[in-house]
């Protein structure tokens, strides 16, 4: 005899699918849901629908949006001479929150990788070279995890916009905030000591 | 829960849950081992940096359930050269990626892991942009990595008859036959005969009986046309495809990154 009714099942099977839920959660999502009002559940997946329906990527900077252009490509007060390249959506989000970045962004939605067979058209990347051609950017500021598979991507970005003269720079990468370097790793430490900066 | 020391090179990294990865590494004493480490996405893990790509490591862990679980790692060895120049970074993931195809759980192959570390090593060395050079250590992998497992291809006597080849390697000026299916090089009589043969020229074959018996320092120095480099190097990687049943096709990826 199966555990659970069909639908039951079903609707636990697809939020297993999710990012970082097991089992026990799906199941406690599903009990929750059981719970509610049809009205509420009607809601909840009435707006995954429109969100599928509605996001785009914008054609610019393959940022999600729900036009043509996103809300950072389409403001005009914003820095468009500057492009901040980020490995993901959530990261745009992140730089957005430390109100210190006034440019645009290029969204790679990924990382160059040989295993999973991702390169440069993938990630949009003669996108970017376009735009920094077109648009006469100044800066491209390298904005991805210090990570091999980071940067490595970050160097070949690098490589491509070489040719066209324009300016790369990448995020410092050293010691974090309230770190102590006891515990940084060798890696950390030696990075912090090469990107030194005048005090 | 039981605990165990390991010394491996980080061959894949996944994203596991909100802060935690799965790494996949290759151990010393020839295993492919798959653990968790916990938490080593936040900036304050104790990991941080210390289980990335192609690093050798001394760890500890303990049996999981599922995957064994990472307690402490220590870095011995990071070829932090690799990811400084993009295509380095490539010929060291195709060579991760023909160890975790064709590699299972339950193999052991030191051999294996040792050429997999001489050549990490050798391509960390190599300067910037020398697609030559990373060419001829994929070419050198490939080729030690069929010898490792035992599928070396027969290069002194012919592969269809068995009848010596010696000559060719110092008279050659002709085409000599090589049969991936047979398994080897094929002699003047049988090479007319085989249907689905790669024709090398001399100095394609001369490179490829050299990576079966030189040192990878000697291979270094040696001037190889590019014809040649590339011949052989796809050769041995539709060898390896052919007798391993793994899928490993570099040249689609190096195609796309106009290489
Ligand atoms: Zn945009
Ligand atoms: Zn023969």
């Amino acid at each position: 005899m199966p555990l659970y009714i069909k639908s039951v099942e079903k609707l636990i099977n697809e939020f297993r699918k999710l990012p970082s839920i097991g089992p026990k959660s799906a199941r406690r999502i599903v009990y929750y849901l059981l719970k509610q009002t049809p009205e509420q559940v009607n809601n909840f997946a009435r707006s995954l629908i429109e969100m599928k329906e509605k996001v785009r990527f914008c054609r610019l900077c393959r940022n999600i949006s729900e036009g043509d252009i996103c809300h950072i490509c389409g403001d005009t007060s914003r820095d468009h001479k500057k492009v901040c390249v980020v490995e993901d959506v959530g990261d745009v989000v992140l730089i957005e929150k430390t109100g210190r970045y006034r440019g645009v962004y290029h969204v790679l939605r990924g990382l160059l990788s040989p295993i999973e067979d991702i390169g440069p058209e993938e990630l949009g990347i003669p996108l970017l070279m376009e735009r920094v051609r077109k648009e006469k950017v100044d800066e491209v500021i390298i904005a991805l995890n210090p990570t091999v598979e980071g940067e490595s991507t970050a160097m070949f970005i690098k490589k491509m916009l070489s040719p066209l003269g324009v300016r790369t720079t990448m995020l410092a990468s050293g010691l974090p905030v309230g770190g102590d370097l006891e515990y940084a790793d060798e890696i950390t430490i030696g990075r912090a000591i090469t990107d030194r900066r005048e005090i | 829960m039981p605990t165990y020391k390991a010394r491996a090179i980080i061959l894949k990294n996944y994203k596991l849950g909100e802060a935690d990865r799965i790494v996949k590494m290759y151990s010393d004493e020839g295993h492919l081992i798959s653990a968790v480490a916990k938490g080593c996405r936040k900036t304050r893990s104790r990991f941080r940096g210390r289980l990335e790509l192609f690093c050798l490591v001394d760890l500890e862990l303990s049996e999981g359930r599922n995957l064994d679980i990472i307690g402490q790692a220590e870095i011995l060895n990071c070829f932090s050269d690799i990811p400084m120049d993009f295509y380095r970074f490539v010929f060291a993931e195709i060579i991760s990626n023909v160890i975790l195809r064709t590699q299972q759980s339950g193999d052991k192959n030191p051999s294996l892991f040792k050429l997999l570390y001489v050549c990490l090593n050798e391509i960390d060395k190599t300067e910037p942009e020398d697609v030559i050079g990373l060419k001829k250590i994929l070419c050198f992998f490939e080729a030690r990595f069929l010898q490792v497992t035992g599928l070396a291809p027969m290069l002194e006597t012919c592969s269809r008859c068995n009848k010596s080849t010696a000559d060719l390697y110092r008279l050659g000026n002709e085409k000599i036959g090589f049969s991936i299916d047979y398994g080897g090089v094929l002699c003047r009589e049988c090479s007319p005969a085989t249907g689905a043969r790669v024709e090398l020229n001399p100095s394609s074959y001369r490179l490829l009986v050299d990576l079966f018996r030189l040192k990878i320092e000697d291979l270094r120095s040696i001037e190889i046309d590019p014809y040649s480099l590339r011949k052989v190097c796809r050769l041995m990687e539709d060898y390896m495809v052919f007798h391993t049943y793994c899928t490993v096709n570099s040249f689609k990826y190096l195609k796309k990154i106009g290489i």
